[in-house]
């Protein structure tokens, strides 16, 4: 049990950190990532400014969440990430798939592995969910706290963290393989 | 052997946030290669025209109601860059501030897009501060010059044949067609091809 809670314990770290670094992402870039919400085309260009705002402050509060209130945190990430994946599946079928995903850094081109991406960590959140609401956790709460186990966890969640960015690299590097070689396909 | 155990724990939990930071670098070299080795000039990909071709008079009228009419031969003895862009191509975007700093002493630069929506056209043209070149919204004008992928960009001569054209990614590639231009071959993959 020991081991699914620090399991637990990493995955959030993980996901934390990758809405803490989407979000100063987002507000660094703003005014680039306003024209990105208005590119999804899913709601009123006029609400895009505010959106700019909204969407990393709660990026924000959600990595919060997800530190201090694991449960609430781990559901509260599910529902953004799955949101996410909505927004570019959406767009997928529209055949938009040139927009930049708006993941942070180089423009990323819209892909079904983005998709997959987000609901990897979407199921790995709903096995916190449950990890944390299990009679057990609550139990052994003092022990997830433990010097070992918050090391092992930042190890798993730093082993995450290279993973993911990895991935992203290989999509954003099909983003740069397309338009140079293949020419920017009309909207 | 739990001593052991341990250790052996540690090398390999370096080992695993090592390889990690490994693949990250190979994954990045990789975006740098495809960026190095992409083609050398724009490349020409185009079914409906050719270079010396007369290029296609499409009367049209630009976002701030001015009449134009790209292709039509030009009594100043000044050519047209037509480059056919869209607010929601990034690599578009990246673009214009090469237009911008582009010396227009000979050119007359006119930016080309399509859509419905004229208001977000309107919006970009505000954004990316573009007033000083005429915009085209149509998409009659995309088709009649076989534009096919973005951003896309077409040399026209004074005399209203086509100099260069094609699919430009980069500022070299723009370049190219200028130079394609000057060196009087059709693109420069021509110009390889006979040198070599």
């Amino acid at each position: 049990m020991l081991g699914l809670i620090t399991a637990s314990f990493g995955i959030r770290l993980f996901v934390a950190l990758v809405f803490i670094f989407a979000a100063q992402h987002k507000l660094r870039n703003r005014l680039d990532f306003e024209g990105i919400i208005t590119q999804y085309r899913l709601t009123r260009a006029s609400a895009s400014p505010l959106l700019s705002w909204l969407i990393p402050a709660i990026e924000l509060i959600c990595a919060a969440t997800l530190v201090l209130a694991p449960a609430l945190g781990a559901l509260f990430a599910a529902h953004l990430l799955t949101g996410y994946a909505s927004a570019i599946f959406i767009n997928l079928l529209r055949g938009r798939h040139h927009i930049d995903c708006g993941c942070g850094g180089e423009a990323t081109p819209l892909s079904p592995g983005l998709i997959g991406r987000n609901l990897l960590m979407v199921l790995a959140l709903v096995g916190v969910v449950f990890v944390e609401n299990s009679p057990l956790a609550q139990a052994t709460a003092i022990g997830a706290g433990s010097f070992t186990s918050s090391l092992l966890a930042s190890g798993f969640a730093a082993g995450l963290g290279a993973l993911y960015i990895s991935f992203n690299q290989l999509q954003t590097n099909t983003g740069i393989y397309r338009r140079l070689w293949l020419g920017e396909r009309v909207g | 052997m739990n001593n052991f155990l341990v250790i052996s724990n540690v090398l390999l939990w370096l080992l695993v946030i090592g390889l990690g930071i490994t693949i990250y670098a190979l994954t990045r070299q990789i975006g740098v290669l495809y960026e190095r080795v992409a083609p050398a000039g724009a490349l020409m990909l185009n079914q409906t025209l050719k270079v010396g071709d007369s290029a296609p008079e499409i009367p049209s009228v630009t976002l701030t109601g001015q009449q134009l009419t790209p292709g039509q031969p030009t009594q100043t003895n000044r050519g047209q860059l037509l480059f056919f862009m869209a607010p929601d191509c990034p690599i578009c975007k990246s673009l214009l501030p090469v237009l911008k700093s582009m010396p227009t002493s000979d050119v007359d630069i006119v930016l080309a897009s399509d859509g419905d929506d004229i208001e977000e056209h309107r919006a970009y043209v505000a954004q990316q501060q573009l007033d000083a070149f005429p915009y085209i919204v149509s998409e009659v004008l995309g088709k009649s010059y076989g534009v096919a992928k973005l951003p896309y960009a077409v040399l026209i001569k004074p005399d209203a044949t086509i100099a260069s054209l094609g699919i430009v990614n980069s500022r070299e590639h723009l370049e190219s067609l200028f130079e394609a231009q000057a060196l009087g071959v059709a693109s420069i993959q021509e110009y390889l091809g006979k040198s070599s």
